[in-house]
């Protein structure tokens, strides 16, 4: 994803579902187009929710969404979807011939 | 219900992405025809023809839409960049597409409105504007185009010439207010998704702070 405008439960929703397979921090960083700061940040959150695990195996730290997270998954994509679900969306047709946005 | 979704969304996408190139388009053809105006006011100044009024307001007017013309492709082409990474993202899914997939496509949508908000509004009022100048200007083309005699109460004809152009500035004119008619209907039904987010994002709050104790 871009370096576009997204809101941290936005992030936090995309590292979980980036995390369903282990993941290195690089490549979550990478994924999630944010520095490695910030990345911290976020992923210490995760892990203090008990929504990522850490496992180091030698010098190589890798992380990945726990069964808890589930939850917060589901429920976030449930939330997005509605908003094609329930609210009238954008249309071509003439003016006047429109349904009520 | 995920393709009804999918199939929503793509729409939503491939309509906004054919009002955006519509706007780059009309907004090349603004600058092409604002330059027309204001070459043409300056050699009719050039050849000896008098200094008129309506000459003066016909360049001010190309000026401006010159500008907004510009303006028009600049904000258009930062829309359009975006919208294209998305829709090419789309065209890729295979159906049935998984949740996460749709709903990573819905995320990044959304990141890409709230990022270009502001420039969505300022398309939304230099199309309005460049609507209106346009339209003028194909209005005084018009006029003077055709001369009206009160006392035998004919209209006579000057140049055949003249017509194309006028009537080419009232199209420019009638499809940038479309498109800005469009692009209003688009913010509105985004900025509807973005209350109703901001809404949700209470139930995530409240599920985070669950997990935590």
């Amino acid at each position: 994803m871009s370096t576009e405008r997204r809101t941290q439960y936005e992030i936090y929703w995309e590292i979980l579902v980036f995390c369903r397979t282990p993941r290195s921090f690089t490549s979550i960083v990478h994924r999630c187009d944010f520095n490695s700061k910030t990345g911290q940040d976020y992923i210490e959150f995760l892990i203090s929710k008990g929504y990522l695990s850490r496992t180091i195996e030698g010098e190589k730290a890798t992380y990945r969404a726990t069964g808890r997270a589930g939850e917060y998954i589901a429920l976030f994509t449930e939330l997005y979807r509605k908003l094609f679900d329930t609210i009238p969306g954008f249309k071509l047709c003439c003016p006047g011939n429109c349904p009520p946005a | 219900m995920t393709d009804t979704i999918h199939s929503r969304f793509s729409r939503e996408l491939n309509g906004f992405y054919l009002i955006t190139l519509l706007y780059v388009i009309f907004g090349a053809l603004a600058m092409a025809f604002a330059i027309h105006y204001i070459v043409s006011s300056v050699l009719g100044l050039t050849g000896g023809q008098p200094l008129s009024f309506l000459r003066i307001i016909t360049a001010a007017i190309s000026m401006i839409g010159f500008g907004l013309g510009l303006s028009w492709i600049v904000l258009s082409v930062e829309i359009l960049d975006g919208i294209d990474d998305i829709r090419s993202a789309v065209k890729d899914w295979t159906t049935p597409v998984p949740d996460e997939i749709l709903t990573g496509g819905i995320v990044r949508m959304i990141a890409h409105y709230r990022e270009h908000t502001k420039t969505i509004r300022t398309m939304i009022l230099v199309c309005t504007l460049g609507g209106f100048c346009f339209l003028a200007l194909g209005i005084i083309s018009s006029i003077e185009f055709f001369s009206f005699s009160l006392s035998s109460g004919t209209i006579t004809l000057k140049s055949y010439l003249l017509i194309p152009s006028a009537l080419l500035a009232l199209a420019v004119a009638i499809v940038s207010l479309a498109s800005s008619f469009y692009f209003s209907r688009f913010s509105k039904a985004w900025d509807l998704r973005e209350s109703v987010i901001s809404r949700a994002e209470q139930e995530l709050v409240e599920t985070l702070e669950r997990d935590s104790r």
